[in-house]
């Protein structure tokens, strides 16, 4: 792992991740497990997916979730029936998902100096999954994990490419919840 | 905005394009309307659609990670992976299958087409395969197959198609194997299966047509129309079971199965004709057997009984003995014996058996090997044929012309002892007017004519025994000496007049002996042979035989004669003066003419001639004599030999009855081989005219002509019928639509039989490019009609009135004869005249002239006119 301080900046995104889920979702008592790990990432129907990137790191941030889970979320959180709720509803909810964890991390970023832009929010399979080449090496990693509460979960994972280690060598990146949080979005 | 954030900004625009694609994507497969799964090697579900999650009765969601192979039973799991397993051994891009699974989501068997194709997603380092897998439901559609086999198997048609490589399709109706006795089908070769068997019974077009079978195959659609003609259409089939050989005859269609204008496949219909081949192969044997027995019945009713009788007992030794000489193979005894049969034959006239044997003889002639069973075989068929026409001998010699009633109907001679044949040509004829088939049986009706002909005909010169006791008669009582020479040529005639001119020579002859021939010592005195000679000769001439009796006598007396034609009142003085001595002398036929001076019972009274020429006349002839004094005298009799006699029905109609059944009868041929033969009845036509036919007989024979030369099945033929003088005349122009011709060629057989017909009414067919026409005769104005009634119940005559009505009915006698009208007439007692002269019985109540007259002044008026009527001269 050299220098880098990768298990901080992981820990950090996977607070962001609990956080925001639980902001967004409406749970209170959200809890970050471990993964089943799948073949080849693919481990659940849909995928969203976002992308920070900047000129010395690079992170794909995925969210693996099966529509009927995030509808019964929305369905609690929007006090609505299951049956009212959209799968492009479904869909918006989980890329906006994905957009809280990217600004808050890039924001982590941005404390170390490192300036990242964030990509469009996407929807895919969870089948695509096969599509993403990884690379595993010293600069490449794959953290995956899984958020839940009672018997909803989403898997996310998240792919770490490091382009400028000696940037993140010292930093101790930690997510601190803040007000007024703003992000840089484009 | 940085320039990073401007790149990232459009990279979002094209990712924001590319997921809208993608959604849609995903949602084509999701709604895909069959089975769609992509698995890895081991079977693990990593996608699938709706409609699979639906045969689960799962959500498509849950079945991510699910194993493929845990829906299907162990067997057709095995099949599976096999297939994804040869995919990657035989480096395949895809491979498709027919598979049923069952119990996926119903218990029923489903049949899926599967497809499975593989791709690579890993990179160089990782080898990692993933399958799509896409499975059709074809489970409707095997069992919309297997209704549509099951009506075709129910269709007595084998249906089976060939693709380009000429081999068998392995779908084919399940009848397609009765037919072809085999359930050996599938991929063989067309032409091995369906034509090998009985090629050598193909004709060279039809050879022609296999080879363009083959050929057409891959070929473009318009050579396959251009060579369709020449496939086969009915083959024949022998099967060969353990030597034992089958016979079959097939009948097949053929239809190009074609994609983008080139032939893929050919679809055959094969039927088994069987049956109807065997069946029109036993109607021509009939035929073949009918025409045999006609001929046999012409050859037995030519060859003179005598001979047949002779050769009778000679053919049936010779048969005897051939049959010992083939027992013992005697070749040399055998080879006699064949020589004598053919003799007796030849005299005989037996055409047939002179051929057998002559084939037999020749054969055993030759040096080679001879095969004993196939001489068994001909001199079987030799004493067969002999034994036919001994049969039919005997049938015939009872007569059946008594068989045929006045009406026309028929009623087979079974009692009169009548030939099978012939019997059995009656009950088809009946059978064939019941069943309203008028043209086949019209046909057959005059073949019947023909071998009732045949069977009636008799030698002239069978006479002769008759005349030479008549003459052996004569001369005892005149005690003269006379011999009589004949000379008959091979002559046929109906018996009815042969015994016509029988009665014709006994009278002659009977005259010549006694007023001709002179006594021995008169004849000697004047330098005579005592032995009188007559001599008597026949011909046959075109349409009529002309029978000559000469004889060496004294000849005929003209002043004789002349003085009798006067003292009877039919010569004045003045006219005998006027008359030839030739003219004179034909006055021997009149009634009550004779030079004999004292009447013998043999003759004298002048009747004789008189009778005689009533005969001739009759029979639509004429009778000359020529005589000089001291030489002799000779009699010409011609007499028509017309087998008009022999007709099934003779009638006489009004034009409007044939204008009325012809109309009806080519409206029935119209329909039934839709034809548009529109008959036009010319205005010259008076329908109150007579027409002298048998109207069934006239109607087929000209509907057979127009029929079978001008008809069209498209276009409407217009036949123009007016009459001429005495003739019925037919006229249409013909179509230029050859190919319709080929659809009535059935009629054409009945051609010359038709022409033969009208040939024998004094009519014709003329035949041009443009178009056709036929005459027939026989057609009378009513205004010609010789048929006149005198007189009435009421009206007495005296001895010499009627005496004049009889010189009347001769006068008129004498204007019908060189007419050629046959007349006749009937004389009604004392208390009343009634003469009736007609053509026909049939004219007595439809058209006649009546003469009344009542009372004295009337019938004053009446004898007044009857006696100018006899001095208009």
């Amino acid at each position: 792992m050299g220098d880098f301080q990768l298990p901080s900046l992981i820990n950090a995104i996977q607070e962001i991740s609990k956080t925001r889920f639980s902001y967004h979702s409406g749970f209170n008592n959200l809890k970050i497990e471990e993964s089943p790990v799948k073949d080849r990432g693919v481990v659940s129907f849909w995928m969203s997916l976002i992308l920070i990137s900047g000129k010395d790191i690079r992170v794909t941030f995925k969210t693996n979730y099966y529509q009927a889970t995030i509808k019964k979320i929305m369905a609690k959180k929007f006090n609505k029936p299951i049956e009212q709720i959209t799968t492009d509803q479904t869909k918006d909810f989980v890329r906006e998902f994905c957009n809280l964890v990217a600004g808050t991390t890039k924001t982590i970023f941005e404390q170390v100096g490192s300036k990242v832009g964030i990509s469009l929010p996407l929807v895919l399979r969870g089948f695509d999954n096969l599509f993403f080449i990884e690379k595993i090496n010293e600069n490449h990693y794959t953290y995956t994990w899984r958020l839940s509460e009672a018997d909803s979960y989403v898997d996310c994972c998240c792919y770490v490419e490091v382009l400028s280690p000696n940037i993140f060598k010292d930093a101790d990146m930690k997510f601190i919840e803040r007000e007024d949080d703003e992000v840089d979005f484009l | 905005m940085s320039t990073e954030n401007q790149d990232l900004q459009a990279t979002h625009k094209i990712l924001n394009v590319i997921e809208k694609s993608k959604n849609y994507s995903d949602s084509v497969i999701d709604n895909f309307m069959g089975i769609f799964a992509t698995v890895t090697d081991s079977g693990t579900i990593y996608r699938g659609n709706k409609l699979f999650s639906q045969l689960l009765s799962l959500d498509v969601e849950d079945l991510l990670g699910l194993s493929i192979f845990s829906i299907f039973q162990e067997s057709t799991k095995q099949i599976f992976k096999r297939k994804m397993d040869e995919l990657i051994e035989k480096k395949l891009k895809d491979i498709s299958f027919e598979l049923p699974v069952d119990g996926i989501y119903t218990d029923s068997v489903l049949i899926f087409y599967w497809t499975i194709s593989v791709f690579n997603i890993g990179d160089k380092n990782q080898n990692v395969n993933l399958y799509t897998i896409i499975g059709t439901d074809i489970t409707k559609l095997r069992e919309s197959e297997k209704q549509l086999s099951e009506i075709f198997s129910s269709i007595p048609v084998g249906i089976l198609s060939f693709n380009s490589n000429g081999n068998i399709e392995p779908k084919y109706s399940d009848y397609a194997e009765v037919i072809f006795e085999t359930s050996d089908l599938k991929n063989r070769n067309f032409e091995e299966l369906i034509f090998k068997n009985g090629y050598t019974a193909l004709t060279r077009a039809e050879k022609e047509g296999v080879e363009n079978l083959k050929k057409i195959l891959g070929g473009d659609l318009i050579i396959y129309e251009m060579v369709k003609e020449t496939f086969p259409k009915q083959i024949y089939y022998p099967l060969n079971y353990g030597g034992e050989l089958k016979e079959k005859w097939l009948g097949i269609k053929y239809q190009a199965i074609v994609h983008s204008e080139k032939i893929k496949k050919i679809l055959i219909m094969v039927e088994d004709r069987t049956s109807i081949v065997l069946s029109e192969k036993e109607q021509e044997a009939n035929k073949l057997l009918q025409d045999k027995t006609i001929a046999r019945i012409v050859q037995i009713k030519k060859c003179d009984p005598e001979i047949l009788k002779i050769i009778t007992e000679e053919l049936e030794q010779l048969l005897v003995s051939s049959k010992n000489n083939l027992s013992a193979k005697d070749k040399k005894e055998l080879q006699k014996n064949l020589h004598a049969i053919k003799g007796n034959c030849r005299i005989a006239g037996f055409s047939r058996l002179v051929e057998a044997a002559h084939n037999l003889e020749t054969e055993l002639k030759e040096d080679k090997g001879l095969d004993w069973d196939k001489v068994g075989t001909q001199l079987t068929e030799i004493a067969q044929e002999w034994f036919e026409i001994r049969v039919l001998y005997s049938a015939l010699s009872s007569q059946f012309a008594d068989a045929i009633s006045e009406n026309g109907t028929i009623e087979p001679a079974v009692e009169s002892g009548g030939s099978s044949a012939v019997k059995e040509m009656f009950a088809e004829y009946n059978n064939l007017l019941s069943s309203g088939k008028t043209q086949e049986a019209a046909i057959l009706n005059e073949k019947i004519n023909m071998v009732i002909l045949a069977a009636d005909l008799v030698q002239l010169n069978s006479i002769q025994v008759k005349v030479d006791k008549c003459v052996q008669a004569t001369c005892d009582l005149g005690r003269k000496y006379v011999e009589v020479k004949y000379d008959w040529e091979n002559i046929l005639v109906t018996s009815n007049l042969k015994n016509k001119i029988s009665e014709c020579l006994v009278h002659i002859v009977s005259n010549a002996i006694d007023h001709g021939i002179e006594l021995p010592e008169i004849r000697e005195a004047v330098g005579k042979d005592k032995q009188g000679t007559i001599q008597i000769k026949a011909k046959q001439k075109l349409g009529h035989i002309e029978v000559i009796v000469e004889d060496n006598g004294g000849g005929i007396n003209i002043q004789k004669v002349r003085k009798k034609s006067i003292k009877n009142g039919f010569l004045t003085l003045d006219e005998s003066l006027n008359l030839s001595d030739q003219q004179i002398i034909q006055y021997i036929f009149q009634d009550g003419v004779s030079t004999a001076e004292a009447v013998s019972i043999v003759s004298g009274r002048g009747v004789g001639l008189c009778a005689v020429k009533n005969i001739v006349e009759e029979n639509k002839g004429s009778i000359e004599v020529f005589s000089e004094e001291g030489t002799g005298t000779k009699f010409v009799i011609k007499i028509s030999d017309s087998h008009e006699t022999l007709e099934i029905t003779k009638n006489c109609y009004f034009l409007n009855d044939f204008v009325q059944k012809f109309n009806l009868f080519i409206e029935t041929i119209n329909k039934s081989e839709s034809l548009k033969i529109k008959i036009n009845f010319n205005e010259n036509l008076d329908k109150s005219d007579l027409i002298y036919a048998d109207l069934a007989k006239l109607n087929v024979a000209l509907a057979t002509l127009l029929v079978s030369s001008c008809a069209d099945m498209n276009n409407e033929v217009i036949v123009d019928i007016r009459s001429e003088r005495e003739l019925l005349i037919l006229e249409a122009k013909k179509s230029q639509a050859a190919e319709s011709f080929s659809k009535i060629e059935q009629y054409k057989s009945a051609v010359p039989v038709c022409e033969n017909y009208l040939f024998k009414h004094s009519g014709g067919v003329v035949e041009s490019d443009e178009k056709l026409i036929i005459k027939f005769g026989y057609v009378m104005s009513k205004n010609d009609l010789p048929s006149i009634v005198i007189g009435s119940d009421s009206m007495k005559l005296s001895n010499s009135e009627i005496d004049d009505v009889k010189k009347l009915v001769i006068r008129i006698q004498e204007l019908l004869t060189p007419m050629g009208i046959k007349h006749s007439f009937s004389f009604k007692s004392q208390a009343g005249v009634n003469i009736f002269i007609t053509t026909n019985e049939t004219f007595e109540n439809r058209a006649c002239l009546n003469i009344k007259a009542e009372g004295d002044q009337l019938k004053n008026q009446f004898l007044n006119a009857l006696k100018i009527i006899l001095n208009e001269k």
